[in-house]
């Protein structure tokens, strides 16, 4: 056997090797997708916090503008009244 | 040292260790877990736990202080015995479910205390009658803010996907949780749940997304562990979040199909009269009224007829055996609903739970656990010999080696169930008269009562070994 066929073996064989062989850490590591998803549950989580308390935000300042304005339609109908 | 036995089973926390003294079940907690235990105790979580039943009694033992030096161990813990250690493989619907909630809800409560479980294993909780009780003390350890359930995947892999596949695809788990200790995987379940189930938050984040997560760790480990390296803190509340989800799914949880079984209600629909049925019941109202047991196994326990008849004579604990799951899931929630000391469990007695795990004495077999005062075997032996083949001898042997004394029921080939048993059989059967049964029981005890049940012709054999 020539010394490239022999080479051109070994390649080959090393790359059957590595696309065959498992990954190393797929067996030592116990919960790491587990710990990836609560990562991003919690991201998530704090998400919709963060949304959800922008929104009440906004709801309140919206709110209180139309009271603050509904508020003021009542005291110039009130004055109205008065004049009358 | 001194004349104790470790538990095979508990090898996994170098914290400590269980070891039996004689009756007395103990746990070594080892100097480097001292700290931790000295502060959830001072706190008064362990007391608490117990008074609100989430934990297993438990007492600080002032001996063993030459076991203490020996194994660097800083307290040694007297647990409460377990009546009957059972196991997830042999629960049936209704035990796996209240065992998640039960696990959920003492996370619940320990979170509410900054204390955490370090882990979720299945085989932490075990019953007493119908109600689950935790038994890992070392399973608690401080909470400290921003740390993770480091026990979901755990959580997913011995609840949540096993309760899923009975639920959503209508398979019980069982066979496969008792060839796989560590439970089903989530890449494993996402195959086999309808794409339909993706519509539940639950179900497309804790088995879906976990499962893609789980193959991309697998095509990139590196990748996967360095973004865990740079995690960011999870939030209590994101914490509490992920334990209130599963607990609200789990709860709404129920059995697909469940239909009845042949055995589901074979207490209400038997080949024998009602006469027959109370002619049985004050049989064994005798035998345990004058041998007062303190624990009985009732061998084909069907809904648990029997063994509540036992309990009512004054038994102290019954453990029924059954092979249908769904008669098991009813004498569960008959148990559950009249709160009795009754625990059934789903056990095909031809393929009994082996003893398995680590050098096969991490969860023990059946036969080792099998131990009472008293046992019955009504309507059992024909099912062995006929229906499996097995011989009269070793039925009669293993049936009394359970128990000093006990009632076992021959059926005479007579009756309607043995041609339906015999219907597509071609081969010849085992020998299956009641002179062998007697002959075989003779061999072994005392046969000290025979009662023929008319019109059937079944016949009850009271016996006790032999020297009693």
């Amino acid at each position: 056997m020539n010394m490239s066929k022999k080479n051109t073996q070994i390649l080959g064989f090393g790359i059957l090797f590595f696309s065959l062989v498992q990954p190393a850490l797929a067996y030592i590591d116990a919960g790491s997708a587990s710990l990836i998803l609560q990562g991003l549950l919690g991201a998530l989580a704090i998400f919709v916090a963060t949304v959800s308390l922008y929104w009440r935000r906004l709801i309140d300042f919206l709110l209180r503008k139309k009271t603050t304005l509904d508020k003021d339609e009542h005291d110039k109908s009130n004055e109205r009244n008065k004049e009358d | 040292m001194c004349a104790i036995r470790r538990e095979p089973g508990s090898y996994r926390d170098s914290r400590g260790f269980v070891f039996y003294d004689g009756d007395r079940v103990c746990r070594s907690v080892h100097r480097i877990a001292a700290a931790d235990y000295e502060a959830i105790r001072d706190s008064g979580v362990i007391a608490e736990s117990v008074r609100q039943r989430f934990l297993i009694p438990t007492a600080e033992s002032s001996g063993y202080s030459e076991l203490r030096q020996q194994v660097d161990g800083a307290y040694v813990l007297e647990h409460e015995r377990i009546p009957f250690i059972s196991y997830p493989y042999e629960w049936c619907f209704r035990q796996l479910k209240l065992a998640a909630l039960h696990h959920l809800e003492y996370q619940m409560f320990l979170l509410s205390r900054d204390v955490m479980l370090r882990d979720a294993n299945a085989f932490n909780i075990q019953f007493i009658g119908s109600a689950p009780i935790f038994i890992d003390l070392l399973s608690l350890a401080p909470y400290r803010e921003g740390e993770y359930w480091l026990g979901h995947m755990q959580f997913c892999r011995q609840f949540l996907n096993p309760l899923l596949l009975w639920s959503v695809v209508g398979v019980p788990p069982n066979p496969w949780l008792r060839g796989a200790l560590e439970g089903i995987s989530s890449t494993a379940t996402a195959k086999m749940l309808p794409y339909s189930s993706m519509l539940s938050w639950t179900i497309l984040t804790h088995v879906f997304v976990q499962a893609s997560l789980e193959r991309r760790r697998a095509a990139k480990p590196e990748a996967t562990l360095s973004s865990i390296s740079s995690r960011r803190p999870l939030p209590k509340a994101a914490y509490k979040g992920l334990l209130e989800q599963l607990h609200r799914k789990i709860s709404k949880l129920s059995r697909k199909n469940s239909k009845d079984s042949i055995w589901e209600k074979y207490s209400q629909k038997n080949s024998y009269s009602e006469t027959e049925e109370s002619t049985k019941k004050s049989l064994v109202l005798n035998l345990v009224q004058n041998c007062r047991p303190s624990k009985v196994i009732d061998l084909g326990c069907n809904d648990g007829v029997y063994s509540n008849v036992a309990l009512g004579g004054g038994a102290g604990y019954a453990v029924g055996f059954d092979f249908d799951i769904e008669a098991t899931d009813r004498a569960f929630q008959l148990s559950e609903q009249k709160q009795t000391n009754f625990l059934p469990l789903y056990v095909d007695l031809a393929n009994p739970s082996p003893a398995q795990g680590w050098m096969e004495g991490e969860r023990q077999g059946l036969r080792d656990r099998c131990r009472a005062d008293l046992v019955i075997a009504f309507a059992v032996v024909h099912h062995l010999v006929i229906g499996r083949n097995i011989r009269i001898a070793e039925v009669v042997d293993w049936i009394t080696s359970i128990a000093p004394v006990g009632l076992i029921e021959f059926v005479p080939k007579t009756d309607p169930v043995i041609p339906i048993m015999l219907a597509l059989r071609d081969e010849e059967p085992v020998e299956y008269t009641e002179e062998l049964l007697i002959t075989e029981l003779n061999r072994r005890v005392e046969i000290t009562e025979k009662t023929r049940l008319d019109p059937s012709g079944r016949t009850i054999f009271s016996f006790r070994r032999l020297g009693l």
